[in-house]
């Protein structure tokens, strides 16, 4: 049987592409004494928050993976992929691509939250009953 | 000679090498999964998390690609099409590739610490207060050799002059959505998309003809402004598009070469000395980012090593990064070599190397049924883009840097004085000031100062990882030859680029040149003497 799927979809604090000059969270912070990123810091926090949980509650049992929206080389065919593998409805399917705002969750396919800074006890409420029902 | 030859020799040569090479430095540096990673150890969710190898490498990639491994290959072409297409194919192999991998594995080995605080620990106080001078002057050059190049590429190209500034105005508006309004991100990217087809559209139908001086000084003014903003308001959502054209642009390029098929027209071999300077060491200093960079130890350091799920992911990650990241240079090179050396000549001379990349891109998109126009516009508009983010990034760090240099501790307190240098605006306007007194020159004089920069950063990673295997009692020749030979280029490429630029009557590029070579020298020094003491200390020859 094939393990569920649980996909955390958040911006980590740094830029990319931007060959040949880094900026990264903590590096900036070194240099700089500064928090740049200090927009992402309540949703990179609530988030970690929900991936130690969720590590806690099922470890190895389930893939979980913390994916950055602007690295499209992964997460898009890993959606996809999800969404097929899962058999997720045609409805589901479409809120899963068109309706992710940044930081998301999806499991088995499905998008769970959207958008929400602050993740809620819902969240792995439905993530439960996903994984109870699969 | 077909081009997709150079390509798939190119392509097979680096599967070998992944194989072979890649393999044996993971037994070299004693990869062994069952040992955890600082993502497992320190797995907190928020910067420590374990990432699945594929994850990782498309991050990884994104941020170490951009318009340098583009713009040095084809302004490295001059010297003919075998040697710089042996430099990127061997120097990724045993330079770049291994580089990049060890230092993701001596960062994880370091509790996932960053190169720079690896360093600190090896050269002390003084190396670092030299290292922020060099970390200076460095910045300083990009954003001339980058400001130049774009403006240059503007002049040629006024379509992409307007597109570009239309797509600041698309991304700050994508931020405002996305970033302010929580706006889907798939919906936010269709309409940004939308919005940059339009972009290009308008560019082509009311080009921005501006003179170049006129380009540098809006660019400059420019990154004043982006680099003191909170950076939602531009660079987070201009990243976030950057990120999609990225890949737009690789699998239009890709794919279009194949359809395209162009013929090798340039020379194999042009001579040792060309108008850029001696063979060794201007060639290996000018194609920096396709072949070695040391600005990617700074990533692999920083979120790839925090981020690793197992030690063996490292060579893919880092090894198979560099390598793909060697192929991109492989097709920029491609784009300069498919044109008869006058012809080149005259469009390396007309509009700069991102205009003569986007011209060779622009002919493979055509196969693919978009007008010769869009897709010179569209390439143009993608490598300007990185440009502009790396303009901005670099102005932000080099006045933070500055700032630093000028910060003394107050003893009774222990406080920070400031004074004038500390001044954010200050710095801010000392550094652009003096990027701007370069950028006004030849990018082509400029671009190997700057090369010749990133290249010591490279070697002083690598005397990092050396002294580390030193110290543990491993052998470490495999970074220590590449990290010789790095230091012999440098130091000789700004020694032929100070004489060159004295000649020239270029003083303040021979002032800049001067300090990294005495900055090179001292690092060299230091190199050497902690090489010695770690032999000296374990029993083990460094």
């Amino acid at each position: 049987m094939s393990k569920d799927s649980i996909i955390i979809v958040r911006e980590q604090d740094e830029l990319i592409a931007a060959c040949c000059v880094p900026f990264e969270g903590e590096f900036v912070r070194e240099v700089g004494k500064e928090n740049l990123f200090s927009n992402q810091n309540d949703i990179i926090q609530s988030t970690g928050e929900l991936y130690q949980r969720l590590k806690g509650q099922y470890g190895d049992l389930i893939n979980l993976d913390v994916v950055d929206p602007r690295n499209h080389a992964y997460l898009f065919p890993r959606l996809v992929k999800d969404i097929f593998k899962y058999r997720v409805s045609l409805w589901q399917a479409l809120k899963t691509i068109f309706a992710l705002r940044s930081p998301a969750v999806v499991c088995n396919g499905r998008l769970i939250s959207s958008g929400q800074k602050q993740l809620s006890s819902k969240v792995i409420d439905e993530i439960n009953e996903i994984i109870q029902q699969s | 000679m077909s081009a997709l030859v150079l390509i798939a020799i190119a392509l097979i040569l680096f599967l070998v090498a992944y194989k072979t090479y890649g393999t044996y430095l993971a037994k070299k540096f004693d990869l062994d999964d069952s040992r955890e990673t600082p993502a497992h150890t320190f797995n907190d969710g928020v910067d420590y998390v374990p990432a699945k190898a594929p994850v990782l490498l498309g991050h990884h990639f994104a941020s170490i690609a951009g318009a340098a491994p583009i713009i040095g290959p084809v302004t490295a072409a001059v010297f003919g099409w075998v040697p710089a297409f042996l430099w990127i194919v061997l120097g990724g192999i045993f330079l770049g590739a291994v580089h990049d991998f060890s230092s993701i594995v001596a960062s994880v080995r370091h509790k996932g610490k960053s190169i720079g605080a690896i360093i600190d620990s090896t050269i002390g106080d003084t190396g670092k207060r030299l290292f922020n001078i060099f970390a200076w002057l460095t910045l300083v050059l990009i954003i001339a050799a980058f400001a130049n190049v774009v403006a240059k590429t503007f002049v040629k190209v006024p379509e992409a002059g307007t597109s570009s500034l239309l797509f600041i105005a698309i991304a700050i508006l994508y931020g405002y959505f996305v970033y302010r309004n929580n706006f889907p991100v798939v919906l936010g990217t269709i309409i940004g998309v939308a919005l940059l087809i339009f972009a290009i559209w308008f560019g082509v139908q009311y080009p921005l003809v501006l003179s170049f001086n006129t380009w540098v000084a809006l660019m400059l003014i420019y990154v004043v402004i982006a680099s003191v903003v909170p950076v939602w308001i531009l660079l987070q959502p201009r990243d976030y598009l950057n990120s999609f054209l990225l890949y737009a642009m690789l699998g239009g390029a890709v794919i279009g070469l194949f359809f395209y098929n162009p013929k090798i027209e340039f020379v194999a071999f042009a001579g040792f000395e060309t108008d850029l300077g001696w063979m060794f060491p201007v060639l290996f200093v000018t194609i920096a980012c396709g072949a070695i960079s040391g600005f990617h130890s700074l990533v692999s350091s920083g979120t790839t090593s925090k981020q690793l799920n197992k030690e063996s992911d490292a060579k893919l990650i880092g090894y198979g990064g560099m390598l793909i990241e060697s192929t991109l240079a492989i097709i920029a090179l491609i784009t300069a070599i498919m044109l008869s050396q006058g012809d080149y000549a005259a469009s390396l001379a007309d509009g700069g190397p991102v205009a003569l990349f986007s011209r060779g891109v622009g002919s493979f998109l055509e196969t693919l049924g978009f007008s010769y126009n869009v897709g010179v516009t569209f390439t143009s508009l993608v490598v300007s883009a990185f440009a502009l983010t790396t303009l901005d990034t670099a102005t932000r760090l080099g006045r933070y840097i500055f700032q630093e240099l000028f910060e003394s501790k107050d003893k009774a307190t222990g406080t920070t004085k400031k004074n004038i240098g500390t001044n954010p605006y200050f710095a801010t306007i000392i550094t652009v000031l003096a990027a701007g007194s370069l950028a006004v020159g030849n990018w082509k004089a400029i671009w190997p100062i700057f090369g010749s920069a990133n290249q010591l950063l490279a070697a002083i990673a690598l005397l990092a990882v050396s002294v580390w295997l030193a110290k543990i009692g491993k052998k470490n020749g495999f970074v220590k030859y590449p990290m010789y030979f790095m230091f012999a280029v440098t130091l000789s490429a700004l020694a032929q680029l100070i004489y060159k630029n004295i000649l020239g009557g270029k003083f303040v590029l021979s002032f800049v040149a001067i300090a990294l070579f005495i900055l090179a020298i001292v690092l060299a020094g230091f190199a050497r003497k902690t090489l010695k003491q770690v032999s000296n200390n374990s029993g083990v020859s460094a």
